[in-house]
């Protein structure tokens, strides 16, 4: 022992506890300049961006956003302005000027930098604006001045599955995930989920869901705590909370109170190896998504795969085609969505065909949104009704690496600067697969919805299903199933262009929902938007 | 000192006694059991090889009310070859449910042509009329696949996942739906009205 302290002496010639608080003192400096410093660069970017469209709405300046051209106009009395995402300058009364900074999509929504705000509402207005007028009228501002050195809640995502529906809450704040508190109340149809000591950003909108358990969230300042007031359709939900680091976030996933016996433990399967002969959808950055302007149509079968045949001899493919080509027709007269088909007449197209013309639909990317119609088959003639599909990951939601991957997109979607896409590209697949689950069963409840209004036959619900046609594609996508050919009653509605005519409605009104939904949560209201 | 050759006579003819003992033991156990196959490695020991025995055995079938699978159990002999009991297994579902509600998965003039097991995945080669003649849709899609795959994860020891080959082959789908490039494991969360009182998949 005694020759260990010798040799130890001679390595070490300083003092080895003078050595380790030397060198503790170093860390705790280094984890403050840190602590410091990312704050600061927080406080920095926080404070300088507001949401575009918001503050002009505010001033009564009006907008329309031209998603193909990713170009936002503003008008005010004679002066107009042009503003193209991404670049640094804009077109004001057809003068270009420059901006200290591009606009950008932060968080989902079109932002400016402060400074810039200023100076253009100045001269749009014609009177002299100071910055805590833009600030005060950006609604939806990053942060307030007031805010930094909060414990913030930055942004609410949902997804929702068949069985639950799942509300991931981004947050801010010094403290870890251990140490934030979340208390969940319930009474009759409301759920409150408090989080003490936490500042609620003024961007987190309240929202509808409007799927098989959550009707909508309402985010609440209550003094010194925010809370979610969550309306359940049915009495009763069960709350259960998970807490996440890197990044920070508390995921609450709810169900009705008594699904919680039903569930089942699932072995976890992922498997991402896919047969090399079909087209890998290509990976998309959030920045490219930030226009809607096409919808791909999917005529289930044809030509020598005639689908499910009914009773009576109708082929679903038939079905299939007049329904694509109602919905085409309807979308564009109602809208100014590109419609692409992936068959126009009965012909056979391969599925791997079909997910490739998806995939390269938008000036050769991935469209916006797939929707694949189909007529439903079972071997009992009773069934009937109609189902949404959206896409299953084959993991149990529950499962924590669920809520880890699907929060991953988040922090992707915010950060959103190049450093971050060069450090995720790897995984931006499953990432953008992910945020593409959360889109597509939006989607899918929607259809469900818009069904049920329109077809008065059996709603079947809205189910996950690895179906491989929503596997290929690279975009939000669901599959519609309007009725059971293989029932009599059914079949004879199916041959009728009333029903048909209907179901195409019902599908162009989801279309419509979630256009005006994605493009709301760019930072433009319902009815902005270019027509 | 007298008694001492009678003492070694005794443990001679103990001896003698245990050999005979143990040999007409050996025979009548060979006469017994049946000798080991020729070609099998396995020692003609008693424990191995059970007969078939009558099981019970868990089977799943589609519910005309609820669009999800339900369990229907009956008796039948398996042994213990896999692909034996993954043929009876199936053969039991093409049979088709007892009850009246619950309604058949597979076309009836489908065959199992083949199984095997590789780790946890069991490996179902059908004839191509689990292809052609089914009657598509999503629904029945989901429900022809899921049935099999829940059923034999079920009841084939060790078996986690199954992959359906059409006479050989991979195939992308059945009926235009389901992805069936990669094995399946067994699904409940799509069948989320599947009756609570039956056994975990």
């Amino acid at each position: 022992m005694p020759r260990g302290r010798e040799r130890s002496s001679l390595l070490f010639p300083v003092n080895l506890k003078r050595l380790t608080v030397i060198l503790m003192l170093a860390s705790v400096a280094g984890i403050a300049c840190f602590v410091a410093g990312e704050s600061f660069a927080q406080a920095g970017t926080a404070r300088e961006n507001v949401v575009l469209p918001e503050v002009a709405r505010s001033f009564g300046v009006a907008t329309s956003w031209m998603p193909a051209d990713r170009k936002l106009s503003l008008a005010y009395g004679d002066h107009d302005v042009e503003i193209v995402i991404g670049t640094d300058y804009l077109m004001f009364d057809g003068k270009p000027l420059e901006l200290l900074a591009p606009v950008v999509v932060l968080d989902g929504a079109v932002s400016m930098s402060l400074p810039d705000a200023t100076t253009l509402f100045s001269r749009l207005l014609g009177r002299d604006i100071n910055p805590a007028e833009i600030l005060s009228a950006s609604s939806a501002s990053r942060q307030h001045s007031d805010i930094v050195g909060h414990d913030l809640i930055k942004s609410i995502r949902y997804i929702s599955y068949p069985d639950l529906t799942r509300l991931i809450i981004n947050i801010a704040a010094i403290r870890g995930s251990d140490a934030i508190e979340v208390n969940c109340v319930r009474s009759g149809g409301t759920l409150r989920v408090t989080f003490p000591g936490f500042r609620m950003l003024q961007s987190v909108a309240p929202f509808d869901i409007g799927d098989a358990i959550v009707r909508s969230v309402e985010p609440v300042q209550d003094g010194t705590d925010a809370t979610l007031v969550i309306r359940t359709v049915a009495e009763g939900g069960e709350c259960e909370v998970q807490k996440h680091d890197d990044p920070l976030r508390v995921v609450l996933d709810i169900r009705p109170t008594d699904s919680l016996a039903k569930r089942t433990p699932l072995t976890r399967s992922v498997s991402t190896s896919r047969s090399s002969e079909w087209t890998e959808p290509v990976p998309i950055l959030p920045d490219q998504r930030i226009s809607f302007t096409t919808v791909v149509i999917d005529a289930g079968h044809g030509g020598k795969d005639v689908g499910a045949r009914g009773r009576d001899g109708l082929l679903e493919k038939d079905v299939t085609l007049d329904i694509a080509l109602k919905l085409k027709e309807l979308l564009e007269r109602g809208t100014n969505v590109k419609v692409v088909l992936t068959r126009t007449d009965d012909q056979f197209v391969s599925l791997k065909e079909r997910t490739a013309i998806a995939n390269r639909a938008k000036n050769g990317s991935p469209a916006d949104l797939f929707i694949s119609i189909h007529t439903n088959s079972h071997a009992s003639t009773a069934v009937t009704g109609f189902e949404a599909y959206y896409i299953s990951d084959a993991v149990d939601p529950s499962a924590e690496a669920t809520a880890a991957m699907e929060n991953a997109v988040i922090a992707f979607e915010n950060e959103g600067n190049e450093a971050v896409e060069a450090r995720l590209t790897p995984i931006l697949w499953d990432l953008q697969f992910t945020e593409f689950i959360s889109e597509s069963s939006e989607m899918a409840f929607m259809v469900q919805r818009e069904m049920a209004e329109r077809l008065s036959t059996q709603d079947r619900g809205v189910r996950q299903a690895q179906f491989i046609v929503l596997a290929g594609v690279a975009m939000p996508s669901v599959l519609v199933e309007v009725g059971f050919i293989s029932n009599r009653i059914e079949e004879t509605r199916l041959k009728t262009d009333d029903f048909r005519g209907r179901a195409a409605e019902a599908l162009a009104a989801a279309v419509t929902d979630y256009k005006n939904r994605f493009e709301s949560r760019l930072g433009f209201s319902n009815g902005t938007s270019n027509p | 000192m007298r008694k001492r050759p009678l003492q070694i006579a005794f443990v001679v003819l103990w001896t003698a006694v245990v050999i005979l003992l143990v040999g007409f033991g050996w025979r009548l156990l060979r006469e017994l059991v049946p000798g080991p196959e020729p070609t099998t490695v396995v020692p003609p020991l008693p424990s191995v090889a059970p007969p078939p025995s009558e099981q019970e055995i868990t089977l799943y079938f589609a519910d005309g009310e609820t669009l999800a699978l339900r369990s229907e159990k009956r008796r039948t002999r398996l042994g213990s070859e896999t692909a034996g009991n993954c043929a009876t297994i199936i053969s039991e579902l093409i049979r088709g449910p007892r009850s009246p509600t619950l309604s058949s998965t597979i076309p009836s003039d489908a065959q199992l042509l083949g199984a095997y097991q590789l780790g946890d995945t069991l490996v179902l080669d059908f004839s191509r009329e689990l292809q052609t003649n089914h009657s598509g849709g999503s629904a029945g899609e989901l429900l022809t696949v899921y049935s099999i795959v829940n059923t034999l994860a079920e009841n084939i020891h060790g078996i986690s996942r199954v992959q359906i080959l059409v006479e050989g082959n991979e195939v992308e789908t059945l009926a235009g739906h389901l992805d069936l490039r990669e094995p399946l494991s067994p699904n409940t969360t799509w069948m989320t009205d599947m009756s609570s009182e039956q056994p975990k998949v």
